[in-house]
């Protein structure tokens, strides 16, 4: 998705204002005079600049495409559903994932998105349950990192 | 650096889990580098969550086998389909095709081995004596100085290493700016966290990068291109892929030197890394040779001078970021967080503290080189094998990974959120011709350019002038302000004898 120079320099400046206005509101400590809203200060000033120069390129090559140019995405269906598989995946991952545990989550997230890409069933079914097993047990049992079992609580 | 230190330092490297790891993390390296669409540098964000369960030397010897690996493996589906594996084979891809074409695709992939190996040790040798020297200099160094050098690394990769300086800036800001998020050090006042307790932490940085540079990389080969690359053609297989390579050694010796040296020394500035040497050396070794005609056509000096080149980068960027804790790319931009996060802070002081730690984790980058050579003959053997895995089995499974190695640094389904944060911002930069690496050296590089700051601010007493008052930091200094100032400029330029042309056409 490519968005037009001139919606993204304003847009990236007006970040960059947000950014600065906040950095006020970091509290200094007395005594000081470099405090800790320095630095995102300056980082911010820098920002506006950068998107001030984003805008002025696009202004000189203003008219050359759409405003927001999806065309990179047309006629790839197929490759959408998966983007937004693997997406909202995570993000539902994020929100279950301690009640079902991650090897469900990662049978549940990994497999329909093999066969969505067209893996063949036979293939993908072994592959990713060994794949999730073999994330969780290694990272489980050999790196002691507490993922969740959730029902399966035989996998330990 | 005497014996003393370099035989405690070998008997670090070579034991039994330091060889098991590196080989594991060749064979894996090998793998990620000859998937088309899949990098280096997201081999190395992948491997992270592992490494920091290990000890120093096998975490920097696995990150180092990878990626060497990875960017030798490169080249195999350049050979063999025309498409880089990674984007340091992108500068010669059309000469090792062009090689193909003409029946000598073993001989393409064999060269692409050896001299990535040989580059590669000459770069660990380079770093092996010149490090310890650059260090002893470096002790004198006062916060000015690790400030400028600091903005030197990542203004260089920011705006030297990008073709749009607004954008390379401006993702360097981003990388800045998240570097500040959380507590702050010196005063203890959250900063950005919005009230959010995880955040008082800071961003964690592996999370974001395993979003910025494999989640990210993932979303962009599934939402466009959705085409599976061609399975390439049954090769002849013969008795030895390195058949002919040493020959290519005694016809152009000059090209192996020169590309070495050259990636060695390009590699070695801070901000650069190796893909940039790849381009130059190639584009030197066709201006330098006797039959420059022949380039483009399958001729194998460029390929030689250029292969060479971008391993012996890849093991010089670690000087910079050895000797002054300044990565020179986002591969050791990760590595110095890493070192950061096993309590070994990368910089001068670390040379004099504990040499043998530091000597041994550079030698782990030869014994990695070495062994290119012989799982790069399997490489060759088995390339076919490894392209034909279908893209439906490895996407999926590279997400699961993303997913459990973003949870396992802090053990928090919060930093799975913030590696898919991390990956939609880097798709949406990257389509937007935003560079991602900047970030990274950003995000790692902020503490330390800010700390350096605040404390040479407050010695110079907020007088700028201060920032030049000795010797080197002013040279640093006066070559910073020349990076900044040279692209600002040539743009203002450019852009002032393209209104004149435009001017004179109207």
């Amino acid at each position: 998705m490519r968005i037009d120079d001139r919606i993204l320099g304003v847009g990236l400046a007006l970040l960059a204002l947000f950014i600065i206005q906040q950095a006020q509101t970091i509290p200094s400590v007395p005594g000081t005079t470099f405090g800790p809203s320095l630095m995102p200060t300056l980082i911010g000033l820098v920002m506006v600049a950068c998107g001030l120069a984003v805008f002025l390129g696009g202004v000189r090559s203003a008219g050359a495409g759409p405003l927001i140019d999806v065309s990179v995405w047309r006629g790839q269906t197929r490759g959408l559903v998966c983007a937004a598989w693997a997406i909202l995946g995570v993000i539902v991952g994020i929100a279950v994932m301690p009640w079902i545990g991650f090897p469900l989550f990662g049978l549940i997230y990994a497999l329909p998105l093999m066969l969505l890409m067209g893996a063949r069933p036979i293939a993908a079914l072994p592959v990713a349950v060994v794949v999730v097993l073999c994330a969780y047990l290694v990272f489980k049992r050999l790196l002691y990192v507490p993922l969740p079992a959730g029902p399966l609580t035989f996998l330990g | 650096m005497g014996l003393d230190v370099l035989i405690p330092a070998l008997s670090l490297v070579l034991q039994p889990q330091v060889l098991v790891v590196v080989l594991l993390a060749t064979i894996y390296g090998l793998f990620i580098g000859a998937i088309p669409g899949l990098s280096a540098t997201m081999a190395t964000a992948l491997l992270i969550p592992l490494t920091v369960y290990m000890d120093p030397v096998p975490a920097i010897a696995a990150i180092v086998a990878t990626t060497a690996m990875a960017i030798t493996a490169g080249d195999i589906p350049g050979v063999l389909l025309r498409i880089p594996g990674t984007p340091a084979s992108a500068a010669y891809v059309e000469e090792a095709y062009a090689l193909n074409l003409k029946g000598k695709a073993q001989l393409a992939m064999g060269i692409g081995i050896v001299f990535s190996a040989a580059g590669g040790l000459v770069g660990a040798i380079i770093l092996l004596v010149g490090a310890p020297i650059l260090a002893r200099a470096a002790l004198n160094f006062s916060s000015f100085e690790f400030f400028w050098l600091a903005l030197l690394g990542l203004l260089t990769s920011a705006l030297v290493s990008t073709n749009a300086p607004a954008r390379g800036l401006f993702s360097l800001c981003l990388g800045l700016l998240i570097s500040t998020v959380g507590l702050d050090v010196t005063s203890g006042q959250p900063r950005f966290t919005f009230g959010v307790i995880d955040l008082y932490g800071g961003v964690s940085f592996i999370p974001t990068m395993i979003g910025m540079f494999a989640f990210a990389e993932l979303l962009r080969g599934l939402s466009s291109a959705g085409t599976t690359p061609p399975v390439p053609e049954r090769q002849k297989l013969w008795s030895n892929p390195f058949a002919g390579v040493g020959r290519m050694f005694r016809t152009y010796p000059w090209s192996f030197v020169r590309g070495s040296g050259l990636g060695a020394a390009i590699g070695a500035l801070p901000g650069v890394g190796g893909d940039l040497a790849a381009w130059i050396a190639y584009g030197m070794s066709k201006r330098l040779s006797k039959t420059p005609e022949k380039f483009g056509t399958g001729h194998e000096e460029g390929l030689i001078e250029a292969s060479s080149s971008n391993n012996a980068g890849l093991s010089s960027a670690w000087v910079p970021a050895l000797v002054f804790g300044i990565p020179g790319d986002a591969v050791t931009a990760i590595a110095i967080g890493v070192l950061f996060m096993k309590g070994l802070n990368p910089g001068p002081q670390l040379f004099v503290d504990n040499p043998t730690m530091l000597t041994a984790v550079i030698l782990t980058f030869a014994l990695a080189n070495l062994l290119l050579i012989p799982i790069g003959f399997f490489a060759i053997k088995g390339a076919r094998h490894v392209l034909a895995v279908p893209r439906g089995l490895i996407v999926p499974t590279i997400l699961v990974f993303c997913v459990v190695g973003s949870f396992a640094i802090n053990n928090t389904v919060f930093d799975v959120g913030v590696m898919l944060a991390a990956g939609l911002v880097a798709y949406l930069m990257e389509s937007n011709r935003f560079p991602i690496a900047p970030v990274i050296l950003g995000l790692v590089l902020g503490p330390i350019l800010e700390r350096n700051f605040i404390m040479s601010m407050q010695i110079a007493d907020g007088n700028l002038l201060g920032f030049f008052g000795r010797p080197v930091s002013a040279v640093l200094g006066v070559i910073v302000c020349a990076v900044v100032l040279i692209p600002l400029i040539r743009s203002v330029l450019r852009t002032r004898s393209r209104s004149t042309a435009d001017i004179g056409a109207s």
